[in-house]
């Protein structure tokens, strides 16, 4: 269990100050896989770099199974190589100069914990067996091929047996092939040994694939954190709804409130017509907001008549994709990303109604 | 958990967290950072004093200053340092900068030997050099002025070798390397790019050359002439050489005279009030090279790729270039060393002839006095062996404290560690020698052994020490040591078994080079030898003060048959590492 309080942390250099992390608070539970999702820059890295103590935090307090490893009003700090956390780095960091065991055996060979050589070999083949790397153990760590490098570094960090494991956006190095590949058999790794694990990434697709949380990170805050599914469905942000996904955002201000069943429905009144809105929210008449509707959710009608969230537009222009149709249309001044199938070719020009259930029409704040 | 109780400490304010053995490095260097401060101040302290170092109780004036400055020897002196200086730079310049535009911009077949010869040629000592053109062109037993009287039946000599423009030839010649390796880098960071979109806009290559390729390369240029400048500026074999016996001084030779003087008592103040004046120039010189050095970096324009960049052509012309790289190398190493060779196999100096060749013999050989030789020779590679390998194990904790450690200010201790390199090495030396005496002669006798040697020659060179180690630990990957950390080791563990095995190659590269420049060294160990810790060049100087130039080539010989397995290992460990730079 890793828990974080109020974490911030400044950068100091010569040309000024940049608040990196600016008041982070979460906590994993054990054998949770966590994810800090966002666009670089966001203090994603620094957040995970200060749970492994390779950053100094200015102010908060880091706890890994209740016990304090950094606290700033506790006066406690605890060195990284104390820790015992397992870390995979972005760049696998494989000390080229050793062969695959010995990078494997290096922790137990020298670390905190040092065992006998008989007990380090039968640790490290198990490891190495674990990632499929038993049969490359003398092989020289350079002649490794990308997603072998990332195996070992994988190996190095759970031969420890750590309590807790840090992910500095491993898949970022790989082709995408090999990328999804690694993405399950991580995930099922993880999963295996039940080790507590915090992942870092900017791609959404591997956070939303492997995380069982998502922390959405931006400016040095979290966003949002939940499960996938909910981030994806009901983000409570025009960021974390345009970063999750893609999003058409539309600017407008709310005509009226209104309840429909469990959540709120509001009328909101935009560039482009009126549109009836889902809000987790609660707004009021008025209120500047911001519309977020996934192309995917944009039917293209051909025929019809205009009506509740139903808009008439003009098609600008199709590209394919492979797997869909991305199609952009015109109404008024707001351009719309509109997803269609591959099989419609819709004719350039031509007019049409877009329709959105009011259900996939979040009204946003801010 | 019981390990994070116990690993626990303090939160401690702004200083970062490093364990026993990161502070322990950062202990070494702030030490030695602080002893390298401290020399200049000793050297502007003791210009005040007005008595000697040995006198308890001193007043303080100007009045060395006084004595210096009224003195229109000295005035010549500085006269004569700057004309050295500058015919230095030019005759340097005139070698290494057409040298460096045929090696990085045109076809020339056989690039890579004018690289291995200008890198092993700048480790021929300059003493030897020295003694090869003055047996050339001394007015009196010069070989080629006795030819020319002989032959065109003249009364005077034509060469004189004994004056400001003569040792600069020497001196230029010596140091055509160094401004070979700097203007070759220059030129090979620019982008070539920007000269052949130039010859995409149709201009010529000429045009190119005067137009975009040397106003790119000019900061580059003026920064590798203020350095050889610089290096000219303290020069001590050439002029020691060349000068001393004919009562010509520049700067670094008048600064030995004054602290071993013939008849007088040595006169340190006067010698640490010209070493002040020259710690103030150097260090004005140096801010004009820092300026210069910032102005190339604006000039450097980010490359995706390392485009190779177009070749001019030679075609019929590389004879002429060879020829006149050939010639390079025959004037400063090949003609000189004949010359030394020669001098030492005849009894006195003499046209080669019938009549000397028959008289060869091993005589001088023979009247060495084997037992310094053999001193000096034992004292010398003890320094050679510890020199390199101390130097370089600052270097690294330099380098970590710089470039890893996050402690603040740490900036400060790359500039000193520069410092042995912007102020001229004599300094040093004139300053360790007057610590020695005055500080620590009783508390320490370190005067007259061979560690004081050892703490100055370490001094000397860790500017280049830890721009080796800088610019390759910048190099490494982070990570790699982060990884380490995670996996629950401590720095001391890093620095052994991941920093040291990874900058090995380097280290080696490096350790050889500081090895054979120890080796050579004389101008350090002029300052600071005495009767009991003399080294092999020292010897060599002594025999040569004393009158006994056939000895004294001799032993030159010998010192660089010595250093030709080194100069071997130096080359094989070059092309390994692929490095080329000194």
């Amino acid at each position: 269990m890793i828990e974080v309080e109020n974490l911030s942390l400044t950068y100091r250099s010569a040309n000024g100050s940049h608040l990196a992390v600016d008041g982070v608070s979460f906590r994993v539970e054990k054998g949770q896989f966590y994810t800090l999702l966002g666009p670089s820059g966001c203090g994603k890295t620094t957040t995970l770099r200060s749970v492994a103590g390779l950053e100094r935090p200015d102010t908060g307090e880091i706890r890994i199974d209740g016990m304090p490893v950094s606290s700033s009003v506790k006066d406690v700090w605890v060195p990284p190589n104390r820790r015992e956390i397992g870390m995979v780095f972005q760049s696998y960091a494989i000390w080229p100069h050793m062969s695959v065991f010995e990078n494997a055996a290096f922790p137990l060979r020298y670390g905190e914990k040092r065992i006998s050589a008989g007990d380090i070999r039968e640790r490290v083949n198990k490891v190495l067996a674990l990632v499929q790397l038993g049969e490359l153990a003398d092989r020289p760590a350079p002649n490794l091929s990308g997603g072998q490098q990332q195996r070992l570094a994988l190996a190095r960090a759970f031969v420890m047996e750590p309590k807790v494991l840090l992910l500095d956006e491993p898949l970022s190095n790989l082709d995408a092939k090999l990328r999804e590949e690694m993405r399950s058999e991580l995930r099922a790794l993880v999963k295996a040994t039940g080790v507590t694990t915090i992942f870092v990434t900017h791609e959404q697709i591997e956070a939303l694939t492997l995380s069982d949380v998502i922390a959405v990170m931006h400016g040095g805050r979290i966003a949002q954190e939940g499960p996938p599914l909910d981030i994806y469905r009901a983000p409570d942000s025009a960021f974390v709804a345009d970063f999750i996904g893609h999003s058409n955002l539309l600017r407008g201000t709310v005509a009226s409130g209104g309840s429909n069943g469990g959540s709120a429905m509001v009328e909101v009144h935009c560039a482009s017509g009126m549109l009836m809105c889902t809000s987790a929210g609660v707004l009021n008449p008025g209120d500047a907001i911001t519309v977020a509707i996934r192309p995917e959710h944009l039917e293209l009608e051909s025929s019809g008549t205009e009506g509740e969230n139903r808009l008439r537009g003009r098609l600008e222009s199709t590209s394919f994709v492979g797997n869909f149709m991305d199609c952009r249309v015109r109404i008024g001044e707001q351009s719309f990303k509109v997803q269609l199938h591959p099989d419609r070719t819709p004719r350039m020009g031509s007019e049409f109604f877009l329709y959105v259930h009011s259900r996939h029409c979040l009204a946003l704040h801010g | 958990m019981n390990t994070l109780t116990a690993g626990r400490t303090r939160w401690r304010g702004y200083w970062p967290r490093l364990d026993a053995w990161g502070w322990s490095l950062f202990a070494v260097v702030a030490l030695l950072s602080a002893v390298i401060v401290v020399l200049p101040v000793i050297v502007i302290a003791l210009s005040l004093r007005e008595a000697g170092p040995i006198e308890a109780v001193s007043a303080y004036s100007l009045v060395h200053y006084t004595a210096v400055f009224s003195d229109s020897f000295v005035y010549r002196i500085l006269l004569n340092t700057m004309g050295f200086s500058i015919v230095t730079l030019v005759v340097s310049m005139a070698f290494g900068l057409p040298a460096a535009w045929l090696v990085e911009r045109t076809d020339l077949p056989g690039k890579s030997a004018v690289f291995t010869l200008m890198t092993i040629g700048l480790l021929m000592p300059g003493f030897a050099t020295a003694m090869g053109w003055l047996f050339l062109l001394h007015p009196r037993i010069g070989l080629v002025n006795a030819f020319a009287k002989q032959v065109f039946d003249l009364t005077e000599p034509p060469f004189n070798i004994a004056t400001i423009t003569g040792m600069g030839w020497v001196e230029g010649l010596s140091l055509a390397p160094v401004a070979f390796i700097m203007t070759a880098a220059v030129l090979k960071a620019i982008d070539p790019s920007l000269e052949e979109s130039a010859h995409m806009s149709g201009v010529g290559y000429r045009r190119v050359l005067r137009r975009i390729t040397l106003p790119l390369a000019w900061p580059g240029i003026l920064a590798a002439g203020i350095y050889i400048f610089t290096i000219g500026f303290a020069a001590f074999d050439v002029p020691a050489i060349i000068g001393w016996s004919n009562r010509i001084f520049t700067f670094s030779t008048y600064v030995v005279s004054q602290l071993q003087p013939d008849s007088d008592l040595p006169q340190y103040g006067r010698a640490a009030a010209l070493s002040t004046f020259v710690i103030f120039l150097a260090g004005a010189l140096s801010l004009w090279y820092a300026r210069l050095q910032g102005e190339a970096h604006r000039y450097q324009v980010v490359t995706g790729k390392g485009y190779r960049p177009r070749l001019l052509a030679l075609r019929g012309h590389a004879g002429w270039a060879w020829l006149f790289l050939g010639s390079y190398f025959v004037l400063s190493k090949l003609l000189p060393l004949l010359i030394v060779i020669w001098a030492s196999l005849i009894p006195y100096f003499q046209l080669p002839s019938a009549e000397a060749f028959s008289s060869i013999s091993l005589k001088h050989f023979h009247a060495i006095p084997w037992d310094l030789v053999w001193e000096g020779t034992q004292h010398t590679v003890v320094l050679m062996l510890l020199t390199p390998t101390l130097t370089l194990a600052f270097s690294l904790a330099f380098s970590w404290v710089v470039l890893r450690s996050k402690i603040p200010g740490r900036t400060a201790f790359d500039f000193i560690a520069f410092l042995p390199h912007a102020i001229p090495n004599i300094v040093f030396g004139v300053a360790i020698l007057l610590m020695t005496i005055f500080l620590v002669r009783n508390a320490v006798p370190l005067f007259g052994t061979l560690w004081i040697l050892l703490f100055v020659f370490v001094i000397a060179r860790l500017s280049y020490g830890t721009r080796m180690t800088n610019s390759t630990l910048i190099q490494i990957h982070r990570e790699l040591e982060e990884a380490a950390t995670m996996s629950g080791v401590s720095t001391g563990v890093i620095v052994h078994r991941i920093l040291v095995p990874l900058l090995a190659p380097t280290l080696i590269y490096a350790w050889l080079w500081i090895a054979l420049i120890t080796f050579r060294e004389l101008t350090l160990a002029v300052i600071l030898t005495t009767r009991d810790n003399i080294t092999l060049p020292v010897v060599v100087w002594s025999m040569w003060q004393a009158g006994g130039f056939g000895q004294a080539a001799a032993i030159t010989l010998l010192l660089m048959l010595l250093m030709v397995p080194l100069i071997a290992l130096y080359w094989w460990a070059m092309r390994k590492t692929g490095l080329r730079e000194a």
